[in-house]
């Protein structure tokens, strides 16, 4: 056979494995979210919990803005598996940069950089101004980052930006008074230009060594003794040119950026702290007995003892975990406690059942069976807190009393797994 | 007995590859009618619709989740959750029928039947306790007037066909011998042209 065909066969070779690797990587479907589901439950509902999150708009163009505004209240049972919130990012989660983050703040205060030492147990308000760029239909959350426990989701909602890609333009002055059209090219190219001409260095560096025969007859060469044939003269006139020539380029470079650019402000890297809303006195005392959820049934049921410790009746309101909302839709202050602009498959369609609606007398303890019944638990895949090794379930109970004054409590506890006879679960 | 060689080993590249492929592409599971397996999540399809489709034996495999078949006759549970919100706001009938071939005295092969009714939580359980192995279809019919019907067939207590456990097994054993025989007329091609 002549080294002409095994070649030709190699080479074919080669490309069918080529097409085979890129079938597997290549062929692939676009995403449809972006892994607001993916997180384990036990972030979902012990971590951060999203409330009265309102999305200033549905619809905007290209370089119109949208503002995203709400509270996150910090858990106190905030599970040991997650690292606790000393420092935290404010962000968004939308499917690529198809939107500019322009402002953000935290408790008023911008929130740019990081954010460290957010206190567990207390609440803080957050706001972010985003602008559209690309048109499409775009899904758009709040997002904590908080290190060590990863990305904390809130919840999201359609926002269609229109127009076209084009037009979009992100202009800023600098301090010096320097307009810049459009920051999302500024410097890009001439970024560019510096990569590939180190990259051209670079490569012509390493070609001037693997042109000649590499690892085992340099080895052999030392093992004889004759490390004088590995470097010749012209190697090291080689070596010491590059030397040079990057040293030139290098302090050139830097000569021609502090004349050109005279002020500059380094990349800020540092965090601010900030204080969380001022502490409530609770009216309302909860503590779990018991904690299920019904398998077939898709139902939380939790049996809480309620201590009403102000001195208005109070009705049970509203359940919420893991930016889900279970609502008492008997009661009106609750239902209207949702903003139109609020994503309504995060609603629970079926009303919050609880074993006793009637008002909660000040001074009253009285225990209750709360069911939260709905598909979400498995469509927003909740329920593998079932199988974790840390069992538990959290969320936050939303109290009116008679003024329609919200009062908010925490609920967790240990959870177990039951299947009901399907006649109980059909009836909600 | 050049052109043996040059056979064998292009056979032997096509079986290796063929094999590979075969490995690398298998990764869509086979669909029972209106259900699959899709976005890591067993699927119901009801026309422009979705439902999540869970089935339990509680008493047999605990809160152990099923797609499709039914693994053993007994108790068992399945629970359709709706992924959009419009089936939650339209009436949807569940029926489960014996798989005899005739389906024009639908009352007479059917086991379950779940009339139609509005599911405001968006999940709709059935129960049903299955005493003899066989094949069964379910039929979901959801709309004011029906319009949107899914099908799928299923069995009950008949264990499934592990062919893709051997096929994989198979793939692995022919990719081995492709590997062997390439490395071995590699070798030989060598040696024919050292001397």
């Amino acid at each position: 056979m002549s080294l002409h065909r095994m070649s030709l066969r190699r080479f074919g070779l080669s490309i069918l494995l080529a097409a085979m690797t890129a079938a597997t990587t290549l062929v692939s479907l676009p995403a449809a979210a972006h892994g607001e589901r993916a997180t384990e439950p036990y972030i979902r509902t012990r971590t951060v919990h999203w409330y009265d999150v309102t999305w200033s708009s549905e619809k905007i163009g290209v370089n119109d803005k949208v503002t995203v505004e709400g509270k996150f209240h910090l858990f106190t049972d905030w599970p040991d598996a997650a690292s606790k919130p000393e420092l935290a990012f404010l962000s968004n989660a939308s499917p690529g940069a198809v939107m500019t983050r322009v402002e953000s703040y935290i408790n008023d205060m911008p929130a740019q950089q990081s954010v460290r030492q957010l206190e567990i147990g207390r609440d803080y308000p957050f706001k972010m101004v985003m602008a559209g760029r690309v048109p499409g239909r775009w899904h758009l959350h709040p997002v904590l980052n908080v290190h060590g426990a990863g990305p904390i989701v809130g919840p999201g909602h359609w926002v269609e930006v229109t127009g076209s890609a084009a037009d979009y333009k992100l202009p800023v002055t600098t301090m010096t008074g320097e307009v810049i059209d459009d920051l999302q090219h500024y410097g890009v190219a001439r970024v560019q230009w510096w990569q590939a001409g180190y990259a051209l260095l670079a490569v012509a560096w390493i070609v001037w060594w693997i042109r000649r025969p590499l690892i085992v007859p340099r080895w052999n060469a030392i093992r004889k003794g004759r490390e004088d044939l590995l470097i010749t003269r012209t190697d090291d006139r080689v070596a010491a040119g590059l030397l040079v020539l990057v040293l030139v380029v290098v302090i050139g470079g830097y000569r021609y950026t502090t004349q050109k650019y005279e002020y500059v402000v380094p990349l800020q890297a540092g965090s601010f702290k900030t204080k969380p809303l001022p502490q409530v006195p609770s009216l309302v005392a909860v503590e779990m007995k018991d904690a299920t959820y019904d398998v077939p049934g898709r139902s939380l049921r939790l049996d809480v003892e309620i201590t009403n410790q102000s001195e208005s009746p109070m009705r049970l309101g509203e359940f919420t975990t893991a930016n889900l909302r279970f609502l008492d839709k008997s009661l009106d202050v609750a239902v209207a406690g949702v903003d139109p602009s609020f994503p309504k498959d995060l609603v629970a369609g079926s009303s919050l059942k609880l074993s006793d609606s009637s008002p909660i007398a000040p001074g009253e303890k009285r225990t209750l069976r709360i069911e939260a019944t709905d598909a979400a638990w498995e469509i927003e895949r909740l329920v593998s807190f079932l199988t974790n090794v840390d069992s538990r379930v959290g969320g936050m109970l939303f109290f009116f009393d008679a003024k329609g004054q919200r009062h908010m409590a925490e609920v967790f506890g240990p959870i177990v797994p039951v299947f009901t006879q399907l006649q109980l679960a059909q009836s909600h | 007995m050049h052109n043996r060689t040059g056979c064998s080993w292009r056979r032997s590249t096509l079986i290796t590859c063929s094999a590979v492929l075969g490995l690398t592409l298998s990764q869509g599971a086979g669909a029972h009618g209106g259900l699959s397996v899709d976005d890591d999540m067993c699927k119901l399809r009801l026309g422009p619709f979705n439902m999540h489709f869970t089935g339990y034996q509680p008493e047999i495999n605990g809160n152990r989740e099923f797609c499709e078949d039914i693994p053993k006759v007994g108790n068992t549970i399945v629970v359709m959750d709706a992924i959009e919100p419009e089936l939650r706001e339209i009436p949807i009938e569940v029926r489960i029928i014996r798989d005899t071939g005739d389906e024009s005295q639908l009352d007479a092969v059917t086991v379950v039947h779940l009339p139609p009714k509005i599911y405001v939580s968006g999940s709709v359980p059935l129960e049903y306790s299955f005493t003899t192995p066989g094949k069964f279809v379910g039929l979901v019919t959801a709309g004011a007037q029906g319009q949107y019907v899914s099908r799928f067939p299923f069995s009950v207590g008949i264990p499934p066909k592990r062919y893709g456990f051997y096929l994989l097994l198979l793939g692995v054993v022919v990719l081995g011998l492709g590997m062997y025989r390439y490395s071995g007329m590699k070798r030989q091609r060598q040696m024919a042209g050292q001397t």
